[in-house]
C-alpha cells in the first residue's frame, strides 16, 4: 500500500500523508490542512463527537435506527446516520435539564415505540417479559410431575441367564464392564 | 471460457434439481417396496447430484476470480480490487451463492452419509437419502428458479428483449466481510447448520420404518456431534469478528442472525446430554426424537428469518424475497415431522423410571429444562417483534436488555448444574457421597467469592458467575484428579495416568473439557461487567488515561490502494510508566461501495484487552477522536472456543473399549430389508 509522510522529507503521493508528534511549528502549521484532507479522504458529514457518560446512560433505553440493532449507546459504525443525531438529541435534551424518564416519554413520542431497545412492562409488550418465565415455572411443574411419577414406578424384575430369552452371560458381562467403563 | 463455464454452471446446476429429484423418488419407493436395486440407483444418483453442484460451485469461484460481471451476482459481490481470497469468499457473502454453497454442503454430507452407512444400515438408508433428497432438491429449486446465481445482467433498449451486459467493475463485497474470520467463519457456520439435517433424516427414518432401536441413536449422535462442533465454532468466529470489526466492543448483540445459530446448538446441546439416558437406561425417547427433529427445524426456521428479511438484522446483505419458499418448506417438514413422532408414540414409549430425585439422570432431565428455556426465551424475544406488529400493528424492538435480563439468570443455573450434574451419581446419590464430592468445590467457590469482594468487586452478576466458575472449574478437575490418583496406585505417573484416563473413556471426559471451555468462556462473559471506556479528541503528543493504561498518540498517517484509502492513528501504549506496544487502530473507506470501516487496535492480555477505536476529526476538525475500552478477560472467550474444539474432538475420538467392541462383531441376526 502506498503511504507517504508531510514535512518528513520522505515521498509524496496523492491522498497520502501523515502527522507526527516530533514535527517541527512547520508540520503543525498544516495539521488543519491535514485534518482536512481527511475529511475528504473519510467523508464525514458531521464529524465524530464525544457523549459524556450521562448520554450514553440514557441512550441505553434506545435501539440505533441504522438496523445494526444494537442499543443507541452501543452503535458503533462510523458517521453512522442515525446514532449521532439521536445521541445529539438526546445531549440537548439533558443539557435543557430534563430528566431520563422525560427524554424516554419525549422519544417514545417523536419516534413511536420502536425506538426502546426493550418492550415496556405494560399492554402487550408485558407478555414479552412474562411468556418466557410462565414457560419455565410450567416447565419446572411438568418436569416435578415428572419425576414424581416416575420415582414411583417400581423397578423392573431382574431377568436373569437362565430365563427364555435372557441376555447370554457373555453379552451380559461385557455389557456390565462397558458400563462400569461408562461410568 | 467465462461464458462457457457459466453455460455450465446453469446447466450442471439445472441437471443436479433433475438427478435429485430422481434420488428423492427412487429412495421412497425402494424404501416402500424394498426394492435394494431402485435404493442404490437413489444412492447413486445423490452422489452424482455431489459432483454435478461441486462443477456448478467451481464454475462460480472461476466467475468470481475472474471477474464476469456480466453475471448479477458477481457483480453485486465483488470487484476488480478485492484480493483473491476475498473473491473466494465472496462466493458466501451474497443470497445466491450462500445458498449454492449451502447446497454443495448438503450434498457433500449426503455422500459421506451414503459412502458409510449403506452397507452399515440397509434398512434406514433408502428413506435417509430420500430425506437428505428432499432438502437437497429445496435448495436446488431456490437456486435454480429463485436466486440463480447465474443469471446475467440483461438491459433492455427500446423495450427490445433484454441484451447482456457488463458493468466496468462490480459493486464489491461489504466492506464489513473483508475480515480473515469471515472467509472461515460462513463455511464453518453453514457445516454446522447443514450438518443437522443428516440426524432428522436418520430420526425420520427410524420412525418410518419403526426401526427405533439402539442403532439408530448410536448413529444419529456421532452425526449430532460433528455439526454442534462446527456450529459453536463458527458462533465463535461470529463472535470474534463481531467484537473486531463492528468496532463498538461487544461480540454479541443478539441480533436475530446470532440468536438463529444460537438455538439450534443449544437444542443440539440438549440432545447431547439426554441421549446419554437414552443409551444407558433406554428413557426419554420420545424427548431425543423431538430434541433432534427441533434442532434440524431451528435451523430451517433460523435461515427463514434471516434471510426472508422478516426480521431486521445486521446481516441484511443476505436479504432477498426467498421468505415464502422457506416458510412453506418449515411448514412442510414440521408436519411431517409432527406426523411421523404422533403415529410411532407408541413404538417410542419407555419404561421411564428414577431411583431417586437426587441422580445424575434428575441433573439431565433439569440440563435440558433449562436449554429448552433458553432456547425459548432466545425464539420469542426474536419473534416478539413480528407478533407484536401482528397483533397491535405497532412495531417493537427486542434488544440487548432483554435478552441479557431473561437469559443471563437462566445461563448462571445452566453453569450451576455443569458443576453438580458429573458429580451426582448414576440411580442415587448418598449423603455421604454429596458430602465428600461436594465439600472442597462449595469451599473453593465460596473462598472465591469472599475474595472478589473483599478486592471490590461490586457487580452482582459477574461476582455471581466467577464464583460458579470457580466451583465447577474445581469439580472438574476434582473428578480428573480422583481418577488420575485410583490410576497411579497402580504404579502409572500422574500425568500418564491423566492421559490414560481421558481417552480410556473419551466421551466422558472429552464432555468434561467442553464443560472447562464453558467455564473459560463465561470467565469472559463476566468481565463485561467490569469494562472501562474513555474517549478523549487529540492531537500528537496528547494522552489518554484509561485505567492503568495511557495512550499517547504519536502520529496520524493515511494510505491508499485500490480497494480503500485509510488513515491510522499510531499509539504509544504506557502501563505504569512503562512502554508496552503501540497500537494502530485505522478508518477505511472502501471505494467502490463508499462504506466507511473501523480497524480496532487491540492491546491483549489474558486479564483485558486494550480495545481502541479511531473515530476520525471532530466536528470543527482541529483533533482526532479515540476511543478507548478496557475489556477485561475477554481473552478467555478465545481460549474458551479452542478448549471447546479440543473436548469436542475428544468426545468423537472412540473409546478403547469401543475400538475393541468394533473388532469383536456381534452376530446380528439379518433384518428384513422393508419394514414398511
Amino acid at each position: 500500500m502506498p503511504k507517504c509522510r508531510i514535512g518528513l522529507g520522505a515521498q509524496t503521493e496523492p491522498l497520502a500523508f501523515s502527522f507526527q508528534a516530533r514535527d517541527s511549528a512547520w508540520v503543525r502549521h498544516r495539521f488543519s490542512a491535514l485534518i482536512l484532507l481527511l475529511g475528504v479522504l473519510l467523508p464525514s458529514p458531521a464529524g465524530a463527537q464525544i457523549f459524556s457518560p450521562e448520554v450514553k446512560k440514557v441512550s441505553e433505553n434506545f435501539i440505533c435506527q441504522c438496523g445494526c440493532n444494537h442499543q443507541l449507546s452501543g452503535c458503533g459504525m462510523l458517521h453512522c446516520g442515525s446514532a449521532n443525531p439521536l445521541r445529539s438529541e438526546i445531549d440537548q435534551k439533558l443539557q435543557a435539564g430534563m430528566a431520563e424518564e422525560q427524554i424516554v416519554d419525549d422519544f417514545v413520542t417523536k419516534y413511536g415505540g420502536v425506538i426502546l431497545s426493550a418492550p415496556t412492562g405494560e399492554g402487550f409488550d408485558l407478555v414479552a417479559w412474562t411468556l418466557p418465565v410462565v414457560a419455565l415455572l410450567a416447565g419446572l411443574l411438568v418436569l416435578y410431575r415428572v419425576v414424581r411419577v416416575w420415582t414411583r414406578r417400581r423397578p423392573l424384575p431382574a431377568s436373569t441367564p437362565s430365563e427364555p430369552g435372557g441376555i447370554p452371560e457373555e453379552y451380559r458381562n461385557r455389557m456390565e464392564k462397558e458400563l462400569k467403563d461408562f461410568d | 471460457m467465462q461464458v462457457f463455464l457459466t453455460d455450465v454452471g446453469q446447466f450442471t446446476m439445472l441437471l443436479a434439481f433433475g438427478l435429485s429429484c430422481y434420488a428423492l423418488v427412487a429412495s421412497l419407493l425402494a424404501g416402500k417396496f424394498g426394492h435394494r436395486r431402485l435404493a442404490a440407483t437413489g444412492e447413486r444418483a445423490a452422489v452424482a447430484v455431489t459432483a454435478l453442484v461441486t462443477v456448478a460451485v467451481m464454475s462460480l469461484w472461476y466467475q468470481l476470480v475472474t471477474s464476469n460481471f456480466q453475471l448479477q451476482y458477481v457483480a453485486s459481490s465483488s470487484n476488480q480490487a478485492m484480493p483473491w481470497y476475498y473473491k473466494v469468499g465472496a462466493l458466501w457473502g451474497g443470497q445466491e451463492g450462500s445458498l449454492l454453497f449451502w447446497c454443495w454442503i448438503l450434498t457433500l454430507f449426503s455422500m459421506v452419509t451414503v459412502l458409510v452407512h449403506r452397507k452399515r444400515n440397509p434398512v434406514l438408508m433408502p428413506w435417509v437419502v430420500g430425506v437428505v433428497a428432499m432438502v437437497t432438491t429445496f435448495f436446488l429449486l431456490v437456486n435454480n428458479f429463485v436466486a440463480n446465481p447465474f443469471d446475467a445482467i440483461g438491459v433492455s433498449q427500446g423495450g427490445g428483449a433484454p441484451v447482456p451486459w457488463s458493468p466496468p467493475d462490480g459493486q464489491g463485497l461489504n466492506p464489513l466481510l473483508q475480515y480473515w474470520a469471515m472467509v472461515i467463519h460462513p463455511p464453518i457456520l453453514y457445516v454446522g447448520y447443514v450438518g443437522f439435517t443428516i440426524p432428522f433424516a436418520f430420526a425420520i427414518a427410524a420412525l418410518i420404518t419403526r426401526e427405533l432401536d439402539e442403532e439408530w441413536i448410536r448413529t444419529t449422535r456421532r452425526w449430532m456431534m460433528v455439526p454442534w462442533l462446527f456450529l459453536g465454532t463458527g458462533i465463535l468466529l461470529g463472535a470474534m469478528w463481531a467484537y473486531v470489526v463492528l468496532g463498538w466492543g461487544g461480540y454479541w448483540g443478539w441480533d436475530p442472525v446470532e440468536n438463529a445459530s444460537l438455538m439450534p446448538w443449544l437444542t443440539g446441546t440438549a440432545f447431547l446430554h439426554s441421549v446419554i439416558m437414552q443409551e444407558r437406561k433406554g428413557m426419554m425417547k420420545v424427548w431425543n426424537m423431538v430434541l433432534i427433529l427441533a434442532t434440524f427445524l431451528l435451523c430451517i426456521l433460523g435461515t427463514f428469518l434471516t434471510r426472508s428479511g422478516i426480521v431486521s438484522s445486521v446481516h441484511s446483505f443476505a436479504q432477498s424475497p426467498i421468505g415464502p419458499f422457506f416458510s412453506t418448506f418449515l411448514i412442510l417438514m414440521t408436519a411431517l415431522s409432527l406426523y411421523f413422532l404422533f403415529t410411532r408414540m407408541e413404538e417410542l414409549k419407555s419404561e421411564n423410571r428414577l431411583d431417586s430425585v437426587v441422580s445424575r439422570e434428575s441433573s439431565f432431565l433439569f440440563n435440558n429444562l433449562v436449554l429448552l428455556a433458553t432456547t425459548f426465551a432466545v425464539l420469542w424475544g426474536t419473534i416478539f417483534p413480528i407478533l407484536s406488529e401482528w397483533v397491535t400493528n405497532e412495531k417493537r424492538t427486542v434488544g440487548a436488555p432483554f435478552f441479557n435480563q431473561v437469559n443471563i439468570p437462566i445461563g448462571l443455573f445452566l453453569l450451576f448444574l455443569t458443576g453438580v450434574g458429573p458429580l451426582l451419581a448414576w440411580r442415587k446419590t448418598s449423603l455421604r457421597s454429596l458430602r465428600k464430592n461436594f465439600t472442597i468445590p462449595l469451599a473453593a467457590g465460596l473462598g472465591a467469592g469472599a475474595l472478589f469482594v473483599a478486592f471490590g468487586m461490586r457487580h452482582f452478576y459477574s461476582t455471581v458467575c466467577l464464583i460458579l466458575c470457580v466451583f465447577v472449574l474445581v469439580t472438574i478437575l476434582a473428578e480428573f484428579h480422583r481418577g488420575a490418583r485410583a490410576r497411579r496406585r497402580q504404579g502409572q505417573g500422574y500425568w500418564q495416568s491423566l492421559w490414560i484416563l481421558t481417552f480410556r473413556n473419551t466421551r466422558r471426559h472429552g464432555g468434561y473439557i467442553v464443560h472447562v471451555a464453558m467455564v473459560f468462556l463465561f470467565v469472559g462473559f463476566a468481565g463485561a461487567g467490569f469494562d472501562q471506556e474513555q474517549q478523549l479528541a487529540m492531537v500528537p503528543g496528547d494522552k489518554l488515561e484509561i485505567g492503568p493504561y495511557t495512550l499517547e498518540m504519536k502520529e496520524v498517517e493515511s494510505a491508499d490502494n485500490p480497494n480503500y484509502s485509510s488513515a491510522m492513528a499510531r499509539l504509544q501504549v504506557w502501563k505504569e510508566g512503562q512502554a508496552l506496544s503501540e497500537v494502530s487502530p485505522e478508518q477505511r473507506l472502501y471505494k467502490t461501495s463508499k462504506q466507511p470501516t473501523s480497524e480496532v487496535a487491540l492491546h491483549r492480555t489474558l486479564k483485558e484487552d486494550l480495545y481502541v477505536v479511531f473515530a476520525g476529526p471532530d466536528q470543527d476538525g482541529s483533533k482526532f477522536i479515540i476511543h478507548a475500552y478496557i475489556k477485561p478477560l475477554v481473552a478467555w472467550i478465545w481460549i474458551g472456543g479452542a478448549v471447546f474444539i479440543l473436548g469436542t474432538v475428544i468426545c468423537l475420538i472412540p473409546n478403547q473399549h469401543e475400538r475393541a467392541a468394533q473388532k469383536v462383531p456381534l452376530k446380528v441376526e439379518a433384518k428384513s430389508y422393508a419394514k414398511v
